[in-house]
């Protein structure tokens, strides 16, 4: 029989480390040019996560040469304006599906990232989830993304991995 | 295609029941995530593998025949079953997730299950997979040995013992990692009940309690505090002895966590877990209710508060069964004691004399983390033995007890199944 009652006392309220968000919580390299969305999205992603945002491409790529050892996931804005690549090549080229000689010279001999890769939009009906998946993303999220979703999607990656299928 | 063969438990209908709801709704991410999550819990269960292994393929669950209600009190449910994943899954696959209870569980979830950074200390690694197996309690039982240790744990990790403590026990603004004040005991009773706690060693504070009693024999909170500690060390044998009588594994939720808490010396944490279950579980109060008492009158003791008066403030004329339900006993605001007549009084219950100082075994007298694992070993739970047994061995690198001890549950692991295994395995951990 289930217990007739839901209720339960507050939850435990924290403020996160005032002087940096660099306290060990495990990092993820966020990729979006759009402020808004950003703030909205990184407040409570930080409860758990390192953010380290790239606002372009190149960044990007840079962060990811000098991070790769520690990242744990790789949000990607679907569209990147401002940038040469957009998410869909750059994940293609994380994944290592790119020849190098398609890839502009900052992108060259980045590591291949074994990590999942989220694709994010603010435009989630016009992408086909199974597209992303052909590309080596691993899950395309509505923006704002939500920390539960993001945790789920490296939840299940991690699963997967532990348990590959027969 | 899900084998028909296989013996489905309620519990693998309830889940089939949710995955083919979020599957429907077009949830296929979360339905997947949260069969996935049940497999990792229960990897020897069949039926999780084939229905997995459907719904990648594309296939929708089959209607397991039950309908399951999708409301927070389900998510509650599995969230106090250590069935986190789970509960991620159902809420980010439903609009539970985005009423404003939901919303906030789905993303306290999020943070707790996030992934730790790549280069955590092993007991914290071991701590997030445990979270993200079904293993919530041991990784609650991790992070609070882990956090009586030095260096202190980082923000984030002590944030996740908060998140857990509350998920699991509802306390987490209450519960103290250390059962044991750090002010100096106000009494000789006081004393003497702290010191064996501070070990954790549960037997050890009813056994000198007792003795304690023994030699005071005008004393008649010595006299209480020596009942209820034996009352509580008895209430531990029975979950134990409960376990070993079905030859399955201990589900680490409801009374079996109370016990785990009392034998790791949390008496606290165990007061609210009790509290809780009386509120969840009237068919079992009268016994829910004196185990409480007996937490209340230990934690008396240990503060230095007269235990008497301190049980009869307020206390109406009631009738409460013995822990046992066998007979009535009436307490008055005026009696002191409950007057137990000489044929209740249980066996089992039998009060202070049930435990001497001679009781103790080694095992017994090891505190925390290892005797949780040794418990888990001897119930056939070899996974989970194996990975606290890994966690001391982080945290402890000095001492060669635990790799051996870790590799003995692996050899266990990997010998060929008995009959006695394939039934421990068999059982869910939430059947």
């Amino acid at each position: 029989m289930r217990p007739p009652r839901v209720s339960r006392p507050p939850a435990p309220g924290w403020s996160l480390p005032p002087t940096t968000e660099a306290d060990g919580r495990a990092p993820i390299l966020y990729v979006d040019v759009d402020d808004r969305t950003f703030l909205e999205t990184a407040h409570r992603l930080r409860q758990a996560y390192e953010l380290l945002r790239a606002q372009r491409d190149r960044d990007a790529c840079d962060l990811i040469r000098e991070r790769h050892r520690e990242l744990v996931a790789v949000v990607l804005d679907v569209d990147m304006p401002g940038s040469v690549l957009d998410g869909i090549l750059l994940t293609r080229i994380l994944r290592g599906r790119v020849p190098p000689q398609a890839v502009p010279p900052f992108a060259r001999h980045l590591p291949e990232l074994d990590i999942p890769i989220v694709l994010s939009t603010s435009r989630a009906e016009s992408y086909a989830d199974v597209d992303m998946r052909r590309y080596g993303g691993d899950r395309l999220i509505q923006k704002p993304i939500e920390i539960h979703k993001l945790t789920l999607t490296i939840t299940e990656w991690h699963l997967q991995r532990a348990d590959p299928p027969t | 295609m899900v084998s028909a063969r296989s013996q489905i438990t309620d519990h693998q209908r309830e889940v089939q029941a949710v995955a083919q709801v979020l599957y429907t709704r077009g949830s296929i991410h979360e339905s997947v995530a949260l069969v996935r999550g049940a497999k990792a819990r229960d990897p020897g269960a069949r039926f999780y593998a084939e229905l997995l292994d459907a719904l990648v393929a594309g296939d929708a669950p089959q209607n397991p025949g039950v309908t399951a209600e999708l409301d927070l009190r389900l998510v509650d449910t599995w969230i106090r079953r250590g069935m986190l994943v789970e509960a991620l899954a159902l809420l980010g696959g439903t609009s539970l997730g985005t009423a404003e209870t939901g919303q906030e569980w789905a993303n306290l979830l999020g943070e707790l299950l996030a992934p730790v950074p790549v280069d955590a200390e092993p007991t914290l690694v071991e701590m997030h997979r445990q979270l993200l197996t079904g293993g919530a309690t041991v990784a609650l039982t991790l992070l609070e040995d882990r956090a009586k240790r030095e260096p202190s744990l980082p923000a984030w990790a002590m944030r996740r013992l908060d998140l857990l403590r509350w998920m699991l026990l509802d306390n987490a603004r209450t519960a103290e990692p250390d059962a044991t004040p750090d002010d100096a005991p106000p009494t000789e009773l006081a004393r003497v009940i702290r010191e064996p706690l501070a070990v954790r060693s549960i037997r050890g504070a009813a056994a000198a309690a007792s003795e304690y009693a023994a030699g005071r024999p005008d004393d008649r909170d010595a006299a209480r505090a020596a009942e209820a500690l034996a009352n509580l060390v008895g209430e531990i044998e029975r979950q134990a002895a409960k376990a070993q009588e079905n030859q399955r594994t201990i589900p680490m939720y409801g009374a079996p966590a109370a016990a785990m808490q009392l034998r790791m010396g949390n008496i606290e944490v165990a007061g609210s877990v009790y509290e809780r279950l009386l509120a969840e579980s009237p068919e079992d109060a009268d016994r829910l209710r004196l185990l409480k008492a007996d937490v209340d009158a230990v934690l008396a003791a240990m503060s230095g508060r007269s235990l008497t008066e301190d049980e009869l403030v307020g206390e109406p004329t009631t009738q409460i069964a013995t822990h046992t339900g066998e007979r009535a006993i009436p307490v008055t605001s005026t009696s002191g004691l409950p007057q137990v007549p000489e044929a209740a009084a249980p066996p089992e219950r039998s009060g202070m004399m049930a435990v001497r100082a001679g009781d103790e075994g080694p095992t017994l007298e090891t505190p925390d983390a290892a005797t949780s694992a040794s418990e888990l070993e001897a119930s056939g739970r070899f996974a989970e033995a194996e990975a606290i047994y890994r966690g001391l061995a982080g945290t402890d690198p000095g001492d060669p007890r635990w790799p051996e001890a870790a590799a003995r549950c692996r050899r266990l692991m990997d010998r060929p199944a008995t009959r006695r295994d394939v039934l421990v395995r068999a059982i869910v951990r939430v059947s």
